[in-house]
This record gives structure tokens, C-alpha cells and sequence, in this order.
């Protein structure tokens, strides 16, 4: 094992290994850094180069790509509080706040030394972990993916603050909107309204940059102030600091390595979900929950060291067994076949230092793309301080490309913008968002699995499932550990909340409790006349998600003093005004790209933001459209090749 | 006289041909071809069409610069509709498709494109194996085991897919006792499956067979090869594929373990799945009334291809078998022959596909 160790590490330095392994890096880390593109959309790019490849060149570029765009997603994470991949999405929960704060550079140098280490240590953990890795993922079939599904949805607990109950609402919706389109069984399409777009479901990317990067924009807008609220000659942090953070909480670092390693592993779930089960796990072990959702940096820690640990371990069921755990292991996998290396039980015997060289790339990877980003780090921290009308359009832009990278439909820019409006009202309504978001990754692992589970096992199977008994005991753990914890705060005089504003209006929780009572309605009367297999599963949703919201409306009508919620300023006239104007820009932004084409309606947009809300001098405006439409085509069409909306000027 | 003529006739028709050649030339010479793939980025459909599409430009008079865009959705409907209602017939864009003609044959409701009607260039072929744990039922000795063991269990996808109605009409035609578990993913799911023992029986593609099933769980003793599905010609014969030489087609299996040759309507309707899904596998195909000397082109590099030595050896490591490619006139019967099904067959398949939960 330690000859091909070496030979591993050997022949990825060797030239032209290495080059390759340094040119996917700097790709990896463009695709990471934009939100939208990812590491699937880096691989899919990537993998016609590699055809005439030898292979451990072949494997250098992809992975080398692949390993950076979990570092370098933690920018727009942090910045602005877009989610650079899908596996950031929790690092926005804190690494935000802490931009907010004036403190960017210490959130990336937590996140860019946490990635680099878990990347490392994973690596490590899962060559120590090889001789029981075969039997761990044989063992879990689709009833643990289920219960694990569960216990991820019990750890909403954890992500919803002082209210359980609207975490959980939150949670029911998020899986409800996962059941559109096809079900898993096919024949039967669900809550499609006759639109095509819908018969493939809802898709992530709209959703996640709806629900949190408009209404980060919008506030920005509203406010024109910079990102930070901290004067920049009043910010004191520095990149070293977050290095420091990540030292003194160097037995997390390891914990999350260990969740993002063997998360990682389970073929189907681990991507998706690995940074918010490290983020549960951090707010669920500390004692001190008070800064979470406000900038406490073990909130950036924690995810940002799974989701690079948990590259290593995703690599393992791919080369060993052929089971790709996500769409950008199954494009590996492809990479595998096409240079005539063939997954299985050699890949860990014959075939070991192969696997090996794949660890040390994404081990050399990993460090090379965080030191990388560490000298970049603190100049890329100070748009933190540049005014908020600078900023908005460019990111406006970000975002609508963002979500027509999903399906290059319409219906993305439908969907961005009616999620938009709905994560605004949940954020000043107090109904946390993350659950809504995790519920929906995790609606359709449950489904799958529960259908495969249901038709393929008898009870008699599932109970001589030890670690199916071993995952129920942790859920019922983890809901008794969230319920109780939950209470004290309840008991407590000082309630503190983490994962939302703290300030926001009963009036329109109310509002948003009732669309989503009506939603949960809707989904649930054409439940009772489909087949068995289809209905059941939004039935056992929505059923629940009516009783907790009758509930939680009859807490919100028993409310003596409405508008005010622990001496939170209810949302004003004037502030509903700005919002409501600057969301029909964005809908005027929706509609020129729908006449014009992106290539023009974007620049436009961005132009006469500057000129009207920013109240810049013409040149400006024109500059800052002119420098839009050359980043538009250089970068998407020319490198990602993106379908445009055929416009119905230019055709 | 005759040989003025001849000659006239020759140098003509010599200045004809170069003339077409030449405007054909022109016509790809500094333009860009857009290959849409209708599933996402990674899957089996987008890894072989962007090999597919990388070899074709080499063969295209003109080598255009050739991009790939995924159009996923719905089972491939999604870019189905785009190629009819967005696609401009240019020649500039085509399709390299799995075409879920399976969706057209069923009636799907949001399925608005009409395979028919598109401009053919060709189809890539493979058939699917299908495969059984070593240790169902107690224990497989031998490929009759299948018949004779009880109660194992059959792993699908969806039970509208080609890939769910030849598995339950071939079960059911050779009276197993089997119970159907669909709802998997994907075909690596699939195998996953079966790897992990929650299911025991199932079928793939070659690519997905060589690349995955047999090394995992074939080559190390966890199952076996029982029979793959070979098209049935018109006068009743097998489609017979060199490559997997040494394992029997559908109709060899039936005749070895059940004696005498299937028959009856779920024989009828397998044959018409089976004929153009494996037929048919991947389809490229350019929108309605795109121009003539662009599809002439287009339609001369796909000929090219079985015959292009370098793309042969990739498109064989990669997919573990020689590329089966039909011509476009071949396409394109396969494809009417949807229209033509017979409305019985049709209706039994609806009816076929709803009651595909358990057995």
C-alpha cells in the first residue's frame, strides 16, 4: 500500500501531470468563484480535452478543477451571500454576517485554511478508512438513505432558531416544491400546470439564489450602503485571523472532516446535504449558540471543511464500486471508462495507485487552490466596503445568469424571481430559509428511497437492519436534543435566535404562513385521486405541514401587540416601497432579457442602474454596461457556452 | 457519338458533383455547428454524444467548430421540444439525442415535438443485458435458474422506460417469479442495486454492462450474464451482435430454458419496444426544412464514421463495444415505424405500463 502510495504521488508531480493539475486549479477556481457554474458544469467542460489524454494527466485536470470549486465558492458565499456552489450554502449563514461586520478577509482565511486541511486530512482519513470501506457502503441501501434523509430533516431543529415549528413549516414546504413534475415512478406528473419546464421539477439553482441572493441584493439596494457596515478604516480583520480562528478550533476542523469524509461516501446523498450536516453538527455540539446566524466563524468552519473533505470520500464508491454519488462523479466515472479504466474491486488492489494519484490530486489541489486564494483573499475581502450601488448590478447579473445556467429557460428567470419574493417575505416574515432549501435537496433522496424501500423490503427484512435501527435512534436523539434545547431558549428571558434577521414583522409572517397553508392545500386535493405511489408521499407532507401551520397561525393571531416582536421595528411604508420599485426592475430586467436577449438586456440593466438608482454620471453607467456585456461574452458565451434565449428582436 | 456523349455525360456530372462538394464546403467552411444533447452534463446520453459530436466535425467538409449544449429535462422531452419549436433550421444547429420515443409511443402529455417530422442523420445502437445475482433464490447454478428460483427481485427505473417494459414483458413471457422494485435513478443505480443485494436481477446498456456491471459484480463471481435483447428483423430473425458473442439473445434463452419460441401479444409488444430502443438508442437529427446541402453533409460524416479508424478506437475503449451506427434512411424508419404500431399493441403497453407496480 505505501509503494503505491508513492507511485501515486509520483507520477501526479511528474510533468505533465502537474501542469495540468496547476491549469484545472485555475479553472476550478473561476468556476467555483461564479455562482451558477459549478464543478458539473467545470467537468462536463473539461472532459472532451481529456479524450486524448493519458490517464493520470487526464484525471490531474478534472480533479484539480473539481477539488478548488468548494474553496473558491466560498467567495460569493461570504461577499454577498450567494451560494458559489450548492455545497455553500451553509457557509452563507455565518460567512455573511462576518462580511457584514467588516470581517471578510478573517471568514476566508477560516474557510480557505479549513478547505485545505480538510482536503488533506480527508485524503489521509480515507486511506486509512480503505479496508472498511467496501462493507460501510455496501451496508447502506436505500432504508438508511431514508432515515438519513430523516435525520438530516430532523436537524432542522438546529437550523431554525427560537421557532421549531416555522423550521419545520419551512422544511414541509421545501419538500412539497421538490415533489413537482415527474414522480419517481413515472406516468403520473405532479403539480405541472401544463408547463413543460415543471414536468423536471423545480430546479435548485433558482431556488437557492431566489430565496438568498435577491433579498441580499435588495437590501443593498434599498440601503446603498457597502456590504459591510463597519467603515473600512474601522475593520481590524485580517486573513490571519481566520487562520487563527481555524486553528483554535482545530477538534472541529477534524470532527468535519470526519462528516464531510463519510458523508461523502454514501453514493446519492452526500454532496447535497454534507455542509449543512456539519453546520448542524456545530451549532448541535456548542454550547454556545448565541453568535450562530450572526458571524460566528465556527458557522464557516464547519461546512467549509466538509464540503472539501467530502470530495475524497465521493471518489471511493465512484472508482471502486461504480457508483457515482453525484453528476460530477458520474462524469469522472465516464473520464474512468473513456481512458479503458474500468471501476471496481482493482481500483483498490491493482489499480491502487491510480487511486491514489486521484487523492493526491485533489490533496495538492486543495492546498495550492486555498494558498492561491489566501494572497488574493484580502483584496478580493475589500469589495466588502465598496458602495452597495456598485455592487448590485454586477451581482443582479451573477444571479440571472446563475439561474439560467439551470434549464436555459424562461421559466429560470420565473422561478429566480418568484423565489425572490417568496425569500424576502420568509426573511422579514422570521420563517427561516435553510430548512425550506434542505427539505427540497432532501425531497427526492427521501421519495426515491422510500418508494424502493416500501415495494422492495418486508418488515421482517428491515428490521435485521442494524444500521437502519442505528440511524432511527440518532434521529429520535437528534429530535429530542432540538426539542429540549428549544424550550430552555422558550424558558429563557433572553431568546436568541440564529439563522434569520432578528427583526421582522408578525404581519407579514402571518401573510406567508397562509400562502404556505394554501400551498400545502393545493398540493394535497390532487393527492387523494392519483395511484398509491404517487400521492403518498405528498399526502404524508402536506397533511402534517397544514396541522403545524394551523398551529403556528393560532400563535401568530394570539399575539397581543402585533407589528412588534422583541422590539423588532416593523417593516415600514417607505422601505415596502424601495423594495416593491427595485423588484420591478428586476421584473423589467426578467422582461427586456425575454424582448432583447441577455446580451443586451443585462448591459441595459446594468447601465441604467448606475444612471437612476446610483445617480452616477452617464459614462459610468455606459462604462459599467460596456464592461457587462464584454464579461458576459467572454465568460459565458465563449467558455460556457451558454444557449441564450432566442429574444424576440434578434431572434 | 456514344462516347461524345459519354464523355459529356461523365464531365458533367464530374462538374456537378464538385460543384456540390464545393458549395457544400462552403457551407460548414468558418461556421460553428451547435450539438444539443437533451440529458445533463455527465450522464451516459452527454458522454457519448460529445465524443459523437467531437469526431463528426473531423468529418464534415468545412471541420465547422462544433459546440455541445445540454437541453435536460423530463426524460429527454424537454429538448425534444426545443428542437421543434426553437431550433432554427439553419444546419447550424442539430440533436444527438436519446429519443424518448418510447414517450411518443405512449401519448406523453407534454411531449409536442413529432419525431417523424425532424430531418434524420442517423442512429447509434446498443442493445442491453440482462443480469442475475449468483446468490438470489438460494443460489444460480445455471442460466434455467432463472425460472426456477422464487421471489427475487427486478430493479427498473420508471415504469414508462423502455428499459422497465422489456424487463417485466421478458420476465413475465418466460413465467419468473419475480417481484418488480422500480423507481432507481439511473442505470448505475440500477447496478447499485443489485451490487448492494436489495435487488438481484436487472439489464444495461453494453457501455453500462462492460464499464460497470462486469467488473463489479460479474468478473468477481457476484452475478451472471442470462441473455440480451437483439432486434427482430421482419422475417422473424435475431439481430445477432459479434461483440457479445457468448451470450444468448432473448429468443435463444426462451427457446433453451422454456422450449419453443415466445409468442403472444407481450412477445409482439417487446419486439416493438426492443426494436427501436436498441435501434435507436442515441438519434441525431437536424430541425424541419434545414437546408439541403447541410444535411447532405451532415448525413456523409455520419457515414464516415464506422469507418474512421481513430474515432472507432475511442468511442470502443470507452464504451467497451464497436459503435453500431444505422444511416439515416434506416433512422428514420425506425422512427415512422412508431406511427405505424399497431393500436392494440399500443393500448396493451398503456395498459402494461399502469400496472407495473408489483407482481
Amino acid at each position: 500500500m505505501f509503494d503505491a502510495l508513492l507511485v501515486g504521488l509520483v507520477s501526479v508531480v511528474a510533468w505533465p501531470a502537474i501542469g495540468w493539475l496547476g491549469l484545472g486549479v485555475m479553472i476550478g477556481l473561476y468556476f467555483g468563484a461564479v455562482p451558477g457554474l459549478s464543478g458539473l458544469v467545470g467537468m462536463a467542460i473539461l472532459l472532451p480535452f481529456t479524450f486524448g489524454m493519458e490517464p493520470v494527466s487526464a484525471f490531474a485536470f478534472l480533479l484539480g478543477m473539481f477539488a478548488v470549486t468548494t474553496t473558491s465558492d466560498t467567495i460569493a458565499s461570504v461577499l454577498l451571500g450567494i451560494p458559489g456552489t450548492a455545497a455553500s450554502q451553509a457557509t452563507i449563514l455565518d460567512g455573511y454576517p462576518m462580511a457584514m461586520r467588516g470581517e471578510a478577509a478573517r471568514a476566508f482565511g477560516a474557510a480557505f485554511t479549513v478547505s485545505a486541511v480538510g482536503g488533506l486530512l480527508g485524503a489521509v482519513m480515507l486511506g486509512l478508512s480503505i479496508p472498511i470501506v467496501k462493507p460501510l457502503i455496501l451496508s447502506f441501501a436505500q432504508p438508511e438513505f431514508f432515515l438519513l434523509g430523516l435525520l438530516g430533516l430532523a436537524m432542522v431543529g438546529s437550523l431554525s432558531g427560537g421557532s421549531m415549528i416555522k423550521g419545520l413549516i419551512a422544511a414541509m414546504f421545501g419538500l412539497t416544491l421538490s415533489y413537482v413534475g415527474y414522480s419517481v415512478t413515472g406516468g403520473t406528473p405532479r403539480y405541472w400546470v401544463g408547463m413543460t419546464y415543471l414536468l423536471d421539477g423545480i430546479p435548485l439553482i433558482p431556488i437557492v439564489l431566489g430565496l438568498f441572493a435577491l433579498p441580499e441584493v435588495l437590501d443593498l439596494a434599498i440601503r446603498d450602503s457597502s456590504i459591510s457596515r463597519v467603515p473600512r478604516d474601522q475593520a481590524k480583520s485580517s486573513i490571519y485571523d481566520g487562520v487563527r480562528d481555524a486553528g483554535r478550533h482545530w477538534w472541529l476542523v477534524i470532527r468535519c472532516t470526519a462528516i464531510g469524509v463519510y458523508v461523502g461516501m454514501l453514493p446519492g446523498l452526500g454532496g447535497s446535504i454534507v455542509d449543512w450536516v456539519a453546520y448542524g453538527h456545530v451549532v448541535q455540539s456548542s454550547r454556545d449558540k448565541s453568535q450562530f446566524g450572526k458571524g460566528d466563524v465556527r458557522g464557516v468552519i464547519a461546512p467549509e471543511t466538509a464540503n472539501n473533505a467530502m470530495k475524497g470520500g465521493a471518489l471511493i464508491p465512484t472508482v471502486a464500486f461504480g457508483i457515482p454519488g453525484s453528476a460530477s462523479m458520474a462524469i469522472l466515472l465516464g473520464a474512468l471508462l473513456i481512458q479503458g479504466l474500468q471501476p471496481g474491486p482493482e481500483m483498490l488492489t491493482t489499480n491502487l495507485h491510480i487511486t491514489f494519484s486521484m487523492m493526491w490530486t485533489l490533496v495538492i489541489a486543495n492546498v495550492v487552490g486555498a494558498l492561491l486564494l489566501m494572497v488574493w483573499g484580502s483584496q478580493i475581502a475589500k469589495v466588502t466596503f465598496i458602495k452597495g450601488h456598485l455592487i448590485v448590478p454586477v451581482v443582479c447579473m451573477f444571479v440571472f445568469m446563475g439561474a439560467w445556467l439551470a434549464n436555459n429557460s424562461p421559466g429560470d428567470l420565473a422561478a429566480l424571481l418568484i423565489f425572490g419574493l417568496v425569500g424576502y417575505l420568509m426573511k422579514q416574515g422570521g420563517i427561516p430559509r435553510p430548512p425550506l432549501v434542505l427539505g427540497f435537496i432532501l425531497g427526492p433522496i427521501m421519495e426515491d428511497a422510500l418508494h424502493i424501500t416500501m415495494s422492495g423490503y418486508t418488515g421482517a427484512e428491515l428490521a435485521q437492519r442494524p444500521i437502519s435501527m442505528i440511524i432511527l435512534a440518532g434521529v429520535i436523539l437528534t429530535i429530542a436534543i432540538a426539542a429540549r434545547s428549544n424550550l430552555r431558549q422558550r424558558k429563557s428571558a433572553d431568546v436568541k435566535k440564529f439563522g434569520e434577521t432578528e427583526t421582522w414583522d408578525p404581519r407579514i409572517s402571518l401573510f406567508m404562513l397562509l400562502v404556505i397553508t394554501a400551498s400545502f392545500v393545493y398540493a394535497l386535493i390532487p393527492a387523494f385521486s392519483w395511484p398509491d405511489d404517487v400521492g403518498r408521499i405528498p399526502m404524508v407532507t402536506t397533511i402534517p405541514g397544514i396541522a403545524l401551520c394551523v398551529v403556528a397561525i393560532f400563535l401568530a393571531l394570539r399575539r397581543k401587540t402585533p407589528g412588534v416582536e422583541n422590539g423588532a421595528v416593523a417593516l415600514t411604508a417607505p422601505v415596502l416601497g424601495r423594495a416593491t420599485y427595485f423588484f420591478v426592475w428586476l421584473c423589467g430586467a426578467g422582461a427586456a432579457t425575454m424582448i432583447a436577449g441577455q446580451l443586451v438586456a443585462l448591459p441595459l440593466f446594468m447601465g441604467l442602474y448606475i444612471l437612476v438608482w446610483g445617480g452616477y454620471k452617464w459614462w459610468l453607467g455606459a462604462a459599467y454596461a460596456a464592461v457587462g456585456l464584454g464579461f458576459l461574452y467572454v465568460m459565458f458565451d465563449e467558455i460556457v457556452a451558454v444557449i441564450w434565449y432566442p429574444s424576440l428582436i434578434f431572434g | 457519338m456514344v462516347r461524345l456523349i459519354k464523355g459529356l455525360v461523365f464531365t458533367l456530372s464530374a462538374a456537378i458533383i464538385f460543384a456540390a462538394g464545393t458549395a457544400s464546403a462552403q457551407f460548414y467552411k468558418g461556421k460553428r455547428l451547435t450539438v444539443i444533447i437533451n440529458y445533463g452534463a455527465g450522464g451516459p446520453t452527454d458522454v457519448e454524444g460529445r465524443l459523437l459530436a467531437k469526431h463528426l466535425a473531423r468529418n464534415i467538409p468545412g471541420n465547422p467548430t462544433v459546440i455541445v449544449k445540454n437541453r435536460p429535462g423530463a426524460g429527454g422531452i424537454v429538448g425534444s421540444n426545443f428542437m421543434a419549436e426553437v431550433a432554427k433550421p439553419d444546419g447550424l444547429t442539430i440533436a444527438i439525442f436519446t429519443p424518448p420515443t418510447i414517450s411518443q409511443l405512449l401519448g406523453d402529455p407534454g411531449l409536442r415535438a413529432d419525431f417523424s417530422s425532424f430531418e434524420w442523420l442517423a442512429g447509434v445502437g446498443q442493445p442491453q443485458i440482462c443480469y442475475l445475482r449468483n446468490d438470489a433464490g438460494g443460489g444460480v447454478k445455471g442460466p434455467g435458474d432463472l425460472v426456477k428460483i422464487k421471489g427475487f427481485k427486478a430493479a427498473g427505473m420508471r415504469n414508462t422506460s423502455s428499459h422497465d417494459l422489456r424487463l417485466r414483458l421478458a420476465l413475465d413471457l418466460l413465467g419468473a417469479d419475480y417481484k418488480y422494485v422500480t423507481g432507481y435513478r439511473g442505470l448505475s443505480k440500477v447496478a447499485a442495486g443489485v451490487l448492494q443485494n436489495e435487488t438481484q436481477f436487472s439489464c444495461g446498456s453494453v457501455p453500462n454492462y462492460r464499464g460497470r456491471v462486469e467488473p463489479t459484480m460479474i468478473t468477481p463471481g457476484v452475478a451472471r450474464s442470462m441473455y440480451y435483447y437483439a432486434p427482430v428483423l421482419a422475417d422473424g430473425s435475431d439481430v445477432k451482435y459479434p461483440d457479445l458473442a457468448g451470450i444468448p439473445t432473448f429468443r435463444e434463452f426462451y427457446a433453451k430454458v422454456r422450449g419453443g419460441a415466445p409468442s403472444g401479444i407481450k412477445w409482439e409488444a417487446l419486439k416493438v419496444v426492443n426494436n427501436v430502443s436498441t435501434y435507436m438508442l442515441r438519434g441525431s437529427f437536424a430541425p424541419k426544412g434545414t437546408p439541403a446541402a447541410a444535411l447532405a453533409d451532415l448525413r456523409a460524416a455520419w457515414a464516415k464514421l464506422p469507418n474512421d479508424a481513430v474515432f472507432v478506437a475511442q468511442y470502443t475503449k470507452a464504451f467497451k463495444a464497436p459503435p453500431k451506427i444505422v444511416a439515416a434512411s434506416v433512422a428514420k424508419a425506425h422512427i415512422d415505424s412508431i406511427k405505424t404500431t399497431d393500436p392494440q399493441i399500443v393500448e396493451f403497453l398503456k395498459d402494461f405500463a399502469k400496472g407495473g407496480k408489483k407482481k
